[in-house]
Formats: C-alpha cells, structure tokens, sequence
C-alpha cells in the first residue's frame, strides 16, 4: 500500500538522488513539532518535513503544503515536481573576495544572542581552543576542541552542534580543503554519533561532508553584500536560537582565519 | 541541600524552551540550581562543572531531557520537578481539559469554529509570514503578534491584506481591542466612543487606561506593528484602520500613537485623517514633534497627553497640557528626596518593561537632563550618565520570557543599580492586564526596598519614582498593585511621563523642578 502522497516543493539535490528509489517513509515518526517532522530511516538517516519556505536541514524536505495528515500512517513522497537545491558549500575561487563578503553579512554590530550554554566558562574553553586551533591550521588540536562542543548547550539541536556547524561552513568555503581530511571527518562523525542529539548528529554528518540547510548555504555563497546580509537575517531567525548559535560560530571561524596567511 | 532529577526519555525542547523551564524552575522556593539540557556528554560535563550530575543525569543519553534541581529541603525540590512535569505537559493537559481535540492547523481551526474572521498568529518568525497569508487566503483579518517577520513579508503581507479588504495587524502587534474583545497584553477598559491605531503596545496601553480613568472607552483599538508608517511600508495598515473607524459609527475620535513616521507618511496619515472628519490626536513620540492643533487635528507629545486632549475633545472642552496633577504634592515630594539625596553625582536609572514607556521617559529626561546625557539601549539614546534600559529589547529577551512576564531580569537590574554610587532615582512603570504577570508589583517590591536599604546603609537616599498603567478591572488591580508598590517606597504618579518629570526633578539642577514646579521646590 502506498499511502498518502506528499507532494514535494524541494529537497536537497544529493538527498533527492537517495529518495529516488525509496521514497516511502517510515510509519511512525521520530520526532513531531508544530512546523516541522522529524523521520529516521531504518539506516539511521534523519528526514526532516517541513512546509514551504527554504531547507532548514541538508536533510530536509520542503512539502508543498502542510497540514495534520503528516503524523502518522503510511506516507510516500511524491518527488515528481520537486526541485533539487544543490546544498554543498564549495571553496571561494577567489579568496579575498568571499572573505569581503562574508564579513558584510556576518557585520551586525549587536549580534543576536546565543543558548546561555555557549557562555559557560566550559563552552568559552572550546570556543577558543577551536579558534586556535582553525589560526594555526592545526587539525589535532581542531578535533580535540570540536569534540569538546559536540552536544553542548541547551536545544534540539544542542547549541555547540550548530556553532559547530557555522564553523565548518566558513571552513568548507574559505580554508581551501582544510581541516576536511579523512582523519576530522571521521573523528567528529563518531563523536556525534553518541555525544549529541539524533538530529544534531545529522546536521554534523552532513556539515563535515560540506552540506548545509539553504540559509547557510545562501549566506556562504553569497554574490553580493545585500545577499549575504539578507542571507544573514534569514539564518538569524532559523530555530529558537540555532541562527544565532549558528552565526556566532561563522563569526567565530572567520576572525580566525584572519590569522592565517592568505 | 538535596539534588533531585528526572529524565524524559526521546523528549525533545527548543533551546528557548529549556533556558525557559530552567529560569522558572530557578524562581521556586528554596531552588538554588536547576538545569534542563539533552543528557549528551557535553551537558553531563555541564551539570557536573555546577554540581548537578546525579547518578540519574550520568546515565541518560543524549536523546534524554534530563531536569535537575538543587533546592534547601527535598520537600522543595520534588515541589520543583513537579513544577517541571507540569509545565511540559501543560500544553496537552490544557487541550483535554478543553474537552475538545485542539486544532494542529489553520483549516481546523476555522473548522471548529465557524463564522470566526480573524487568526492571531504568534509562531516563530519564520513561519509567521507562512501562517499570516494563510489565513488572509481565506478571508481572515491577521493580527500578527510574532516578530522577526522580514520587512519584504510584512510589506507583502499587508499589500494582500488591502487587496482583500483585510486588516493585517502587526508584525510584532502585543495589544488590540476589536469589537470589544481585548487580544494580547491587554487591561481591562470599557467600551466608548474612541478609536484607537498604534504603532506601539505599551503606548496603547498607556493612554486606554487613562482614558478609562477619566470614563472615556475605546470603540476599536487596531495594532498595527512598528514599521507600519516606515516609508517601505507606506502605513498601509494605519490608512487601512483609520478608513475602517472613519466608517465605524461607534468610533467618535481618533487616536493615533506611534513614534515619528518618515515625512512623506505622516503628511499621508494626517491628510486622512482630516478627509475621515472625525476629530483626531495624534502622538508620535520623537523629537522635534512639537504639539498644537490645527482644525480637527491636535498633535501631542506624550501619551498622557494624547489620552487628555482625546477626553476634553470627546466632550468640546479646549485641552491644555499640564506637567503634574497635583503640583503641590509634587512640590512636597520632590524636595523631601532631593534633600535626602545627599551630595555627588545623581543620576536616573530608569529600568522599564514597556519600550515605548521606556522611549517616552527617554524623551521627557533628555530635554530637562540635558541633550546626550540619557544612554541605554534605545534607538538614539546618548552616553550617560543617566540611563533607560527597555529591559523587554529583542536582545535582552532572547531565551527568557519578556520583562512584563518575568521579573527576574528587572530585580538584577535593580540590584545592579542600586550598587552604583551616584543611582539617586529608580524609574520604573508597572503594567498591568490580561497576559501581564499575576503580581508585577509585587515581583519588584521586595528589590525595590533592598535598593533603598542599601542606599541608606551607604549614607544616601535613593528615589524610586514610577507609574502603573492598568485599571481598577484588570486581573491585578490597579489599587492594589499602586498600594504595593508605595509600601516599598515607590512615589506612584498617575502616568509615566509625570514619573520621568518627577525623577528629573530629583536628580536634575535646582532649575529643572524650579522650571516645573515652581518656587524653591
């Protein structure tokens, strides 16, 4: 039986590859929110639903309306008119010019304030550590404090996943590969598999392999200042304050690759 | 001291959510500590850097809430994760207690509920702009109270809403009274003959409890959000709701509050405003708005004022502006503290809940305090040594509930001010109402008298000067929380613009309260 069909507005170009051939869900969720439905793939793999609007997750799926029907029974998506975003975030051709406009979207003289976990002594340790570590290209150390983050703060996503998550979106575009070795990328993503959230472990996966949700994805791309800033107070909004967590964490990784030669 | 904890299994909370619980669960009796986080690795390490991971905390897992309290006895602490258990399920619990299934979408909604014309939409800000066209797509007025909504979607918004004849009320809108049924942060007021638009929560609570004060009601109140009369948005919704009360026979007078629209707008409002033929105030607080009238039309320079000239044209009666009810205690009041003030430096803290009271004691401080003198955290404000705080700013309630909810965040101020040697007046408004806390006054009366005694331990008097806007109907009661707070010391004034003038004759040059006051006050 197949179900309810749930037409899809959009998804990600690399998830919508894996959909293809399996677009049926899961019968029970794992997660329900007001705006938002998580599902877990017997693979383990997150699905998140959601309305209409931009992907709020590599991992996310944009329906074409949202209602009740999407809590329960057996559902298949109907991927025929969907467009595939593509999330990667690929490194700057030019260098100098992605930093300039990174730096006009991310200039907010007030920045907005993050999850109060960021702000313990604990928090503030790794935060530098890590801006350390990403100054002097230093990926042992990168992955000892990144490690330290994972899980960390209050949310759904836990507040350390998505400054972490900001972190290695500046990294993907501007630190020319670096520190996306094998080695990181699989120290942070069996750190995550059991020191965060099932959903904040989804976000990491996906970040370490350079996807990202469309509002980070469009604030690191940007072509333009007023993209970047518009991208900017999109990405603000996301979440109760995974935006913000997440902004402080780009802010973060950017004023540190000053540091580093150009 | 004993340290209780609970687990919720695959329970999962936003960040604001759990900053939210955990602040509340902090306010209850004999609670020291408490922590609400998921059980991952990072936030046991948490727990125990505060000497909260129990044998509980430690084995959860990271998909796990995990609440823990430390409080005085084991009695308060089990009182406390009660609080917590019935807090997270308070949502489901109100639903069956309804006796009904709670609607999940907007169609259900109107499904229920048949005949209903309008949805107030308050989800995050990213779907805000989703919902609010929903429901304009089907026929319904929007009064819009969540904000960060983007300014292109606001302008959107409201260009569908005039297409249809709508009214889309916010973003950002707290308070509106439509056909007498009061929405958001709003006091209990009678029904009457003037009709309200604002820009401005605060502000319209302000002046429709002074017009209940002085036996005037409101027809309609319509909340139009702040950036309404911006030049992007044209005061689409403040033209919308002007022409509405012009064609609503029950609305006799105007008011509109607001702070200054772009030039271009305000020439459009008040041109309306004469074309409706209704008599009209209008109180854009800002500087360089000077008050006159000019046929129909008077414009004021602070909200008491705006519910004044509102009351005497509502009865054909010349409106003058006065600068204190009652000069004579005023005069009284005002030397006693300046005499008790002792000598240095003085300076006004004003602490407030409400932004546009915040913003209008700015405005009466500035010009008697001297131009740049006042800082704080509002648009224009200068560098001190007096400051306004709107201690409800988006940056200050970010993963706590707004300052007319919660008072902690006000009591840390007042104990912070106090502490500073030249603090010689404490400014502060009070707001009662449907969706107000339960005791506001109360909630601050306790610190409120810490500071004074610790003034006078340190060998100075320090004011507290304030106002409450509310009405003897609402839920708190105006006498009693005006009797609250002037048994802990405070000198209530009946509006907050008396309160700002009152502090800033206390704390300013002799020539400030001579000016105001007269003689050698």
């Amino acid at each position: 039986m197949i179900g309810t069909r749930l037409r899809v507005r959009a998804l990600g170009a690399k998830l919508a590859a894996r959909l293809e051939t399996e677009p049926s869900l899961p019968d029970r969720p794992h997660s329900v929110f007001e705006h938002a439905v998580n599902f877990e793939a017997a693979d383990g793999a997150l699905l998140t639903l959601h309305g209409p609007g931009p992907l709020a997750a590599p991992f996310a799926i944009a329906l074409e309306s949202w209602n009740e029907d999407l809590r329960g029974g057996p559902r298949t998506l109907d991927l025929g008119g969907a467009a595939r975003v593509d999330l990667a975030i690929r490194p700057a051709r030019n260098g100098v010019t992605a930093r300039l406009l990174l730096a006009a979207g991310l200039a907010e003289p007030r920045p907005e304030p993050c999850a109060t976990g960021l702000g313990t002594p604990r928090a503030r340790d790794a935060r530098a550590a890590l801006s350390r570590a990403i100054g002097v290209r230093d990926a042992a150390d990168f992955i000892d404090a990144a490690c330290g983050l994972i899980g960390l703060g209050e949310g759904l996503t836990p507040a350390g996943d998505d400054y972490l998550v900001g972190t290695l979106a500046i990294l993907h575009r501007l630190a020319e590969g670096w520190p996306a070795s094998g080695a990181v990328v699989r120290a942070l993503t069996a750190r995550a598999v059991d020191a965060t959230t099932t959903v904040g472990a989804a976000f990491l996966r996906h970040a370490v392999a350079g996807q990202f949700s469309e509002p980070l994805r469009d604030l690191t791309m940007a072509k333009s200042p007023s993209a970047a800033r518009a991208a900017a107070a999109a990405l603000a909004r996301m979440g109760a304050t995974s935006g913000a967590d997440t902004l402080a964490g780009m802010r973060a990784a950017l004023a540190a690759l000053e540091t580093m030669p150009a | 001291m004993t340290t209780r904890t609970t687990l919720r299994r695959s329970f999962y909370q936003d960040s604001v959510a759990l900053m939210g619980l955990a602040r509340e669960l902090r306010r209850g009796a004999g609670v020291r500590e408490t922590a609400a986080l998921m059980g991952t690795s990072a936030n046991q390490a948490l727990m125990a850097d505060a000497g909260l991971l129990t044998d509980e905390a430690r084995a959860a897992g990271p998909n796990d809430l995990v609440i823990v309290v430390r409080a005085d006895s084991a009695a308060e602490a089990e009182a406390a994760l009660a609080r917590a258990e019935f807090l997270l399920t308070a949502r489901r619990a109100r639903g069956e207690a309804s006796g009904r299934r709670l609607p999940r979408t907007l169609d259900s909604a109107v499904r229920q509920l048949e005949g209903a014309n309008l949805a107030l939409v308050s989800v995050p800000g990213v779907f805000a702009a989703a919902e609010a066209r929903k429901a304009l797509r089907r026929g319904l007025h929007v009064m819009l109270f969540s904000d960060n909504v983007a300014l292109e979607d606001e302008i959107a918004l409201k260009r569908q809403a005039a297409e249809r004849g709508l009214l889309l009320m916010g973003p950002d809108c707290g308070t509106a009274y439509l056909g007498g049924v009061p929405l958001g942060f709003a006091n209990a007021v009678p029904r009457g003959r003037i009709g309200l638009v604002a820009a401005s929560g605060t502000g319209l609570q302000q002046v429709v409890t002074l017009l209940a004060a002085a036996g005037e009601g409101v027809s309609q109140a319509v909340g139009v959000g702040g950036r309404d009369m911006s030049e992007a948005v044209g005061a689409a919704m403040t033209l919308a709701a002007l022409d509405a009360l012009g064609a609503d026979p029950a609305t006799e007078l105007i008011v509109v509050v607001g702070k200054p629209p772009a030039p271009a707008v305000r020439a459009m409002v008040e041109a309306r405003l004469r074309a409706l033929g209704k008599p009209a105030v209008v109180a854009m607080l800002g500087r360089g708005i000077a008050a006159g009238s000019s046929g129909a039309l008077t414009t004021v320079t602070t909200l008491e004022d705006a519910a004044a000239a509102a009351v005497a044209g509502r009865r054909g009666r010349a409106w003058e502006p006065h600068v204190f009810s009652d000069p004579a205690a005023a005069r009284q009041r005002v030397k006693e503290s300046r005499g008790a003030r002792g000598p240095g430096a003085a300076a006004v803290r004003g602490l407030f809940a409400g932004g546009t009271l915040a913003y209008e004691a700015l405005l009466v401080l500035e010009p008697l305090l001297g131009a740049g003198t006042v800082g704080g955290n509002l648009s224009g404000h200068g560098g001190g040594p007096h400051r306004v705080l709107d201690l409800g700013a988006d940056e200050l309630t970010v993963g706590r509930a707004h300052p007319m909810l919660d008072a902690t965040l006000r009591v840390e101020e007042i104990e912070r001010a106090a502490k500073e040697p030249d603090t010689t007046v404490l400014l502060v408004d009070v707001v009662l109402g449907h969706g107000a806390a339960p005791d506001p006054a109360g909630d601050i009366a306790p610190a409120l008298e810490a500071a004074r005694r610790h003034a006078r331990a340190h060998g100075r008097g320090l004011a507290v000067v304030g106002s409450v806007v509310g009405t003897a109907a609402d839920p708190q009661g105006l006498a009693a929380q005006t009797a609250r707070l002037e048994a802990a010391g405070v000198w209530v004034l009946p509006s907050n613009a008396q309160a700002a003038r009152a502090a800033a004759c206390i704390a300013g040059e002799p020539r400030v309260a001579e000016a105001l006051l007269g003689g050698s006050a």
